[in-house]
């Protein structure tokens, strides 16, 4: 009964796609081809991304389909183009791989350094810290095996993740990043403990 | 030739050092920032060359654009950022049509919106990489968070910004056609 329903909601919804492409004056084969485009390129996708709420799903899906009927105003090629790259973008494929970096930054070890740096970017502080950081780099680099200032850079500057800071330099794993991480933040905390105004980063 | 001149270091070239400056900004880009520059130029122009006032330009040169940053950046550019190449390019476009209405004399609007729009982007660089990080925070699904926008409903205004922002230029573009 439920399926039932689904199904009849469904094709209300799909009909009224169509009434409305109808009443914009779009041609029945452009509206035809925009559906079955969109309806290919999305059951064909990885993990397509759906409303809970079937209203809200079909507010959107009208709105959506309301901006390709436009589309086809200028060119029902681009309409078209368009459609597929919608259906592409409302599923798994368009999601960013290193994502959630505020979240998984509120349970990173170095929270407080990062938040730091990005608020002090470009300031005295923190360009005299890279100062002494690229030193500890020339005393320590070949002992460690790690070049501290490039790690430095590639996760507090461009907020790498662990996997790009291993590709991008000689780290073999997650554990030598996380040593010269510990190295970096000890290092950068106690240069912070000397500067009495900016106090103690908590690592 | 002093057509050329003028509408390369009026138009051409100001667009350019914006449009990269945006992306450089957002994405927070410390290398290949030259040839970044010099391949989004090449792009403008022979774009501009083929598509001349019509919507197929911006499509191509964000096209181009985005497969530019691809070959140069290769994993650190997604999907999320053809819409990031593109809010750019609606911000020109809504400030020249301003411009255009406002000020009668078009050499001076011209003048006046390219200072404009590069003082306004070194002014708010440090907020364009705040918003896209912001952007990309919403960008995924995160069941364990509750959030103000769902990830679906961003991708969707998204979406329907880009093609009414497409839709509108088009508009312009007949327009200019028919003025002259």
């Amino acid at each position: 009964m439920k399926n039932i329903k689904s199904r009849l909601f469904n094709i209300f919804e799909l009909m009224l796609i169509i009434i409305i492409g109808l009443s914009m004056k779009v041609p029945v084969q452009e509206i035809i081809f925009l559906l079955i485009i969109f309806m290919v390129v999305r059951k064909n996708s990885n993990n397509p991304m759906h409303y809970k709420s079937p209203y809200l799903c079909m507010l959107w899906t009208i709105l959506i389909f309301t901006s390709f009927y436009i589309l086809t105003y200028v060119n029902p090629i681009i309409a078209m183009l368009g459609a597929g790259f919608a259906a592409l973008v409302v599923t798994g494929n368009a999601d960013v791989n290193d994502t959630f970096m505020f979240s998984n930054d509120d349970e990173s070890k170095y929270r407080e350094m990062k938040k730091f740096i990005q608020e002090n970017r470009d300031t005295e502080i923190i360009k005299e810290y890279e100062k002494i950081i690229k030193i500890l780099n020339q005393k320590y680099e070949k002992r460690y095996k790690i070049d501290f200032y490039k790690v430095f850079i590639l996760e507090f500057y461009e907020r790498k993740t662990f996997k790009q800071i291993i590709e991008e330099t000689n780290l073999k794993d997650n554990k030598e990043v996380t040593k010269a991480l510990d190295i970096i933040s000890m290092s950068f905390n106690t240069y912070l403990q000397t500067k009495n105004e900016y106090g103690e980063i908590a690592i | 030739m002093n057509n050329f001149l003028m509408s390369f270091f009026l138009g051409i070239l100001p667009d350019v050092i914006f449009l990269s400056l945006f992306i450089i900004f957002a994405k927070s880009i410390k290398t290949k920032r030259t040839i970044l520059f010099i391949l989004l130029l090449i792009d403008y122009i022979a774009t501009l060359i083929i598509y001349r006032y019509q919507t197929l330009f911006y499509i191509l040169f964000i096209i181009i654009e985005y497969i530019i940053l691809k070959i140069l950046y290769k994993k650190d550019i997604e999907l999320i950022d053809s819409f990031v190449i593109t809010f750019p390019f609606l911000i020109l476009f809504l400030t020249s049509c301003l411009y255009y209405f406002l000020i009668p004399n078009y050499m001076i609007a011209c003048i006046i919106h390219k200072i404009t729009l590069l003082l306004l982007i070194f002014l708010v660089k440090n907020k364009i990489n705040i918003a896209y990080k912001k952007y990309k925070h919403f960008w995924n699904r995160n069941k364990k968070e509750v959030r103000k926008i769902k990830s679906i409903t961003l991708r969707n205004i998204s979406l329907i910004l880009m093609y009414i922002f497409i839709f509108l230029s088009d508009l312009v573009c007949i327009y200019i056609m028919n003025v002259g």
